[in-house]
């Protein structure tokens, strides 16, 4: 592995991560159930994408190489850890976290996205991912379109039925109702796929 | 604070946890690296990777019935199996009246056009003239080729004064051969495009015997109101326990090709087994297929029961099977045509 042919490679890989590793490694995160399954999933990707980095001739395309190669293995440890689960409440570690003020506001982000992480852990993985590339990461339809390697319709169904099911687990907890104005909006037009103004992290 | 859920504000909170504190991506790159030297070639990884892929043949049944297919056709085309194939054919040229000089060019030209090793000649002592019986075999698998090539020899031999008769049957050996091979010389295609009933019934024939087959009788008629019979009738003895299946004795199948496609539809076909314990009754099984239905009737005993109760016998099962027949049974031979 450790070969001249294989510092090679890394060195390529390392080049080409460098601008959105931090993208990447936190969607990673934001698929799975805690932040210790996202950086195991996001390692497994960066192991796959070196095997793999030699098949890979345009380097312009490494962006949604990289992110496809990711769903893949997201999909495939789900596959193959179907029956592992780690409970939401310890998603999250709190070690760095501030305390005083600071530290109130981060338990509460911290709760917030326990419950988006509790919602989102109700979809269906290729849902999932739809969801969170395109209300998070601000990934264009046509874009999950390739990375997913299904058609623009399909991600558009995908992202209709599961905005479709985080509403209704929203409802279901207690959050919201039919008439609240989030999910009139969650809800309303979603075939019209307005254009992400997100810029990318 | 704002305790009230709201989706987008979720997603933010989410968006904001999961970046904090990500590794960099040198401290990544270092784990991912150590991670990839101890995935090396050890056992406990190779048990890894293997119920890996048994996992994924589980999650995906079309995946592994073509998988299994593949594995199933190239082991049919790897693994060998014993058989008796038709290899060429015997042909045992009888002269008469001839000194051994004359035999011994008669073998030589023998020899050149069988186109085999050697000729054999053994002498018949007998009261009149010595008789030489020349044997050889050819390895060519037509019998009805070398039967009309060594029929000429013999016609050669008598026009030159020399009496002559040949004999043709199929040399047979156990071969090994990989399992398709098997199933491709069990398995005789002749196509009835453009073909006489006559040169039809020559080449189905000629095609058994090749097979094997030597003393089939085959019969091929058209009927006035267009369409075409074909008999094929083949007999074999099968002494054993009639509970047993009977070995097929190597018998092909004959498939009958119009257009490149096999002919179906308005076939019918019987095929009669009588099973004989070594010491025990005789089991008359009837099988017949008509308009791609298949019935089997088994008459128990039968050498014990009259014409008519046979006749009735296989008439009821096929009747119950769903195939209408007219059975005739005389001093036990035993003739199933399809009812007018």
């Amino acid at each position: 592995m450790d070969s001249h042919a294989g510092t090679a490679r890394w060195n390529r890989l390392t080049r080409l991560l460098t601008p959105i590793h931090k993208q990447a490694a936190a969607t990673a995160r934001r698929l799975c159930r805690s932040n210790d399954d996202g950086d195991d999933l996001y390692q497994d990707t960066v192991l796959r994408a070196f095997e793999k980095l030699d098949g890979l001739r345009d380097e312009s395309r490494f962006r949604s190489w990289f992110f496809a190669t990711l769903l893949s293995r997201h999909r495939s440890r789900l596959r193959r850890f179907r029956r592992v689960s780690v409970p939401i409440e310890e998603a999250f570690d709190r070690d760095s976290e501030p305390v005083g003020e600071d530290g109130a506001s981060w338990e509460e982000e911290r709760r917030r996205a326990q419950r988006a992480v509790r919602a989102l852990a109700a979809l269906k993985p290729v849902q999932r991912e739809a969801v969170v590339l395109h209300e998070i990461e601000g990934f264009s339809v046509e874009e999950i379109a390739g990375m997913q390697g299904v058609t623009h319709s399909a991600v558009k169904s995908r992202l209709t039925r599961g905005r479709e099911k985080l509403r209704r687990f929203y409802v279901r907890d207690g959050f919201g109702t039919e008439s609240t104005p989030y999910l009139e909006r969650l809800t309303a037009g979603t075939m019209a796929w307005p254009a992400k103004g997100k810029s990318h992290e | 604070m704002n305790d009230e859920p709201h989706l987008d504000q979720d997603l933010a909170a989410l968006r904001a946890v999961s970046a904090r504190n990500v590794p960099d991506l040198d401290t990544t790159i270092q784990t991912v690296r150590q991670r990839g030297l101890e995935s090396g070639p050890k056992p406990w990884n190779i048990r890894r990777k293997l119920m890996a892929v048994i996992h994924s043949v589980r999650t995906r049944p079309a995946v592994a019935a073509v998988a299994l297919g593949a594995l199933v056709i190239v082991a049919a085309m790897v693994v060998p199996v014993s058989y008796e194939r038709v290899v060429g054919n015997d042909v045992a040229l009888t002269v008469t009246g001839n000194g051994k000089e004359q035999v011994q060019a008669i073998a030589q030209d023998l020899r050149g056009l069988l186109g085999s090793g050697g000729v054999r000649v053994e002498v018949l002592a007998g009261d009149g003239a010595p008789r030489f019986v020349l044997r050889g075999t050819s390895p060519k698998r037509s019998a009805a080729e070398v039967q009309r090539a060594t029929g000429e020899f013999a016609r050669k031999l008598a026009a030159a004064g020399t009496s002559a008769s040949v004999r043709v049957t199929p040399h047979r050996e156990r071969v090994r051969y990989p399992a398709a091979a098997y199933a491709w010389d069990q398995i005789i295609r002749i196509s009835v495009d453009g073909k006489a009933a006559s040169e039809l019934e020559s080449e189905i024939r000629s095609r058994l015997a090749e097979a094997g087959v030597p003393d089939a009788q085959v019969s091929v008629t058209d009927r006035p109101g267009g369409g075409r019979d074909i008999q094929l009738k083949v007999e074999r003895q099968n002494v054993g326990d009639p509970s047993t299946a009977p070995p097929e004795g190597g018998l092909p199948q004959l498939i009958l090709t119009k257009d490149g496609a096999p002919v179906e539809g308005e076939g019918f076909a019987v095929k009669i087994q009588k099973r004989k314990a070594s010491d025990g009754p005789t089991t008359l099984v009837v099988e017949v297929t008509s308009n791609g239905k298949t019935a089997k009737a088994e008459v128990p005993n039968s050498e014990s029961m009259s014409d008519a109760d046979v006749t009735s016998s296989i008439t009821t099962q096929l009747k119950q099977a769903g195939i209408d027949a007219r059975v005739t049974v005389e001093s036990g031979k035993i003739r199933v045509e399809p009812a007018k």
